[in-house]
């Protein structure tokens, strides 16, 4: 009887036993599943976090790429715009300037633009110069105050376009010609500020510094005493200045128009999608004007 | 009888449990491994390949802009460009200009190593006039 009832102890002890060891099994197991998902998790997290990086990191590198391209591009842009357009474009502090030859020849500046096009995009593939803009109206944009210069070049123009009229205070024009001149002003009094400077041999009438009412359209025409078809004309309204040569002129002259700012301008950029530069896997595109102050 | 089947017993436990914290070990050793791998990945894109990027990217913008690349010359341009290269890196610059003359300076690109490259154009001008349009492509690799 006793060894029965050892007998029945000793097997409910071992079955007691069994299940304790069980319980410790499944925890082990659970703690371990538990221990690999959250080293499985971080690691998904690493992976996730390196994966990111290492598109910023491309797109950093191609971005870089992008950048010098682009800038040493417009570098060459500008050398080529300083040597060959006949045209100089600069700040004197607060004061815009811009000279040109009138009428302007472009021949040589398309020839030596189309030259920088052909041998850029053949070596970029990336690359697109549209000269096109920049030939037909040479349009500069000064920043921050948006002031365009612009020209029609069949018409023999050029003008100034201010977006806002309030950001200039006055206009000075210079003209260099080689031959005795009259002028004719054409305005009614106002507040604005008008300058006006010729060179030649002999001119009379011309130079003024004058308040004129920009609202009345002021009109201001130098004529050759010795050929009369030789005539440039100054048109003045709260839009534009705009310089305009007859086409049946034979003259040469210079211009320089000087735009008194209010405020300091920044930047002066050449055409406005001159440079077109995509990236197109990555996703980067770049388009916009040359700067060339 | 009755001690040997709980020893028997014992051991297949003993055994089952040895084999359970081998297979546990193996996996986590596995996890941990692939863990490591994708960092040591993450740090190798990362800051030191972005300034090696910039390095070349200043190179040759000075190479450019001090009239070097201008001059044509295979050993003034490779020199030039040794006198700015940081000791830690190799590059390899290929200078063309627009009648047709290529020149390479430096090192040839190594095979299996992360390379930064890029490009800039330039003009070579005689006084007013420009005479010729250029690039110089540039690679760059830690040595």
């Amino acid at each position: 009887m006793i060894m029965v009832i050892r007998m029945k102890r000793r097997m409910m002890g071992e079955r007691k036993a069994g299940i304790c060891s069980g319980r410790k099994a499944f925890m082990f197991t659970l703690g371990f599943v538990l221990v690999a998902l959250a080293i499985l998790s971080f690691t998904k997290f690493v992976f996730k976090e390196s994966d990111d990086e290492k598109t910023l990191f491309q797109q950093y590198v191609v971005m870089n790429r992008l950048d010098d391209i682009d800038r040493s591009l417009q570098d060459s842009i500008r050398d080529t715009f300083g040597a060959y357009s006949n045209t100089k474009a600069y700040f004197s502090n607060s004061t815009v300037v811009f000279e040109e030859s009138l009428p302007n020849d472009m021949d040589l500046f398309e020839s030596r633009m189309n030259r920088l096009k052909n041998f850029a995009e053949a070596n970029e593939s990336s690359l697109r110069i549209n000269i096109n803009e920049t030939i037909s109206d040479m349009q500069m944009t000064v920043y921050p105050s948006d002031l365009i210069y612009t020209h029609n070049f069949t018409n023999r123009e050029m003008m100034i376009i201010p977006k806002d009229i309030n950001d200039v205070m006055k206009y000075k024009t210079t003209i260099t010609v080689y031959e005795n001149v009259t002028c004719d002003w054409a305005f009614m009094a106002g507040d604005f500020d008008y300058e006006l400077n010729v060179i030649s041999p002999d001119n009379a009438g011309c130079d003024h510094d004058r308040l004129v009412d920009i609202g009345q359209n002021a009109t201001i025409t130098i004529l050759s005493r010795d050929e009369p078809d030789n005539r440039i004309v100054i048109y003045i309204t709260p839009a534009w200045l705009r310089i305009v040569m007859d086409s049946s002129s034979v003259f040469s002259a210079t211009a320089k128009n000087e735009v008194y700012h209010k405020d300091y301008p920044e930047s002066m950029w050449l055409g406005n999608s001159l440079i077109s530069i995509n990236f197109t896997s990555f996703g980067l595109r770049r388009e916009g004007g040359a700067r060339i102050r | 009888m009755a001690r040997g089947d709980e020893m028997k017993g014992l051991m297949k436990k003993g055994f089952v449990f040895s084999l359970d914290i081998a297979i546990a070990v193996l996996v986590t050793l596995l996890i941990m491994a692939a863990a490591h791998r994708n960092i040591v990945n993450a740090e190798k894109n990362s800051l030191p390949n972005a300034q090696m990027a910039a390095v070349g990217s200043d190179i040759a913008a000075l190479l450019d802009h001090k009239g070097v690349l201008q001059t044509l010359d295979e050993e003034k341009i490779e020199s030039g460009m040794n006198d700015l290269m940081p000791q830690n890196y190799d590059m390899l610059l290929k200078v063309a200009v627009d009648d047709g003359t290529v020149l390479y300076a430096g090192d040839s690109v190594p095979a299996e190593q992360f390379v930064s490259s890029g490009k800039r154009f330039f003009t070579i001008k005689d006084q007013a006039s420009i005479e010729h349009y250029g690039y110089a492509s540039y690679w760059i690799w830690a040595r």
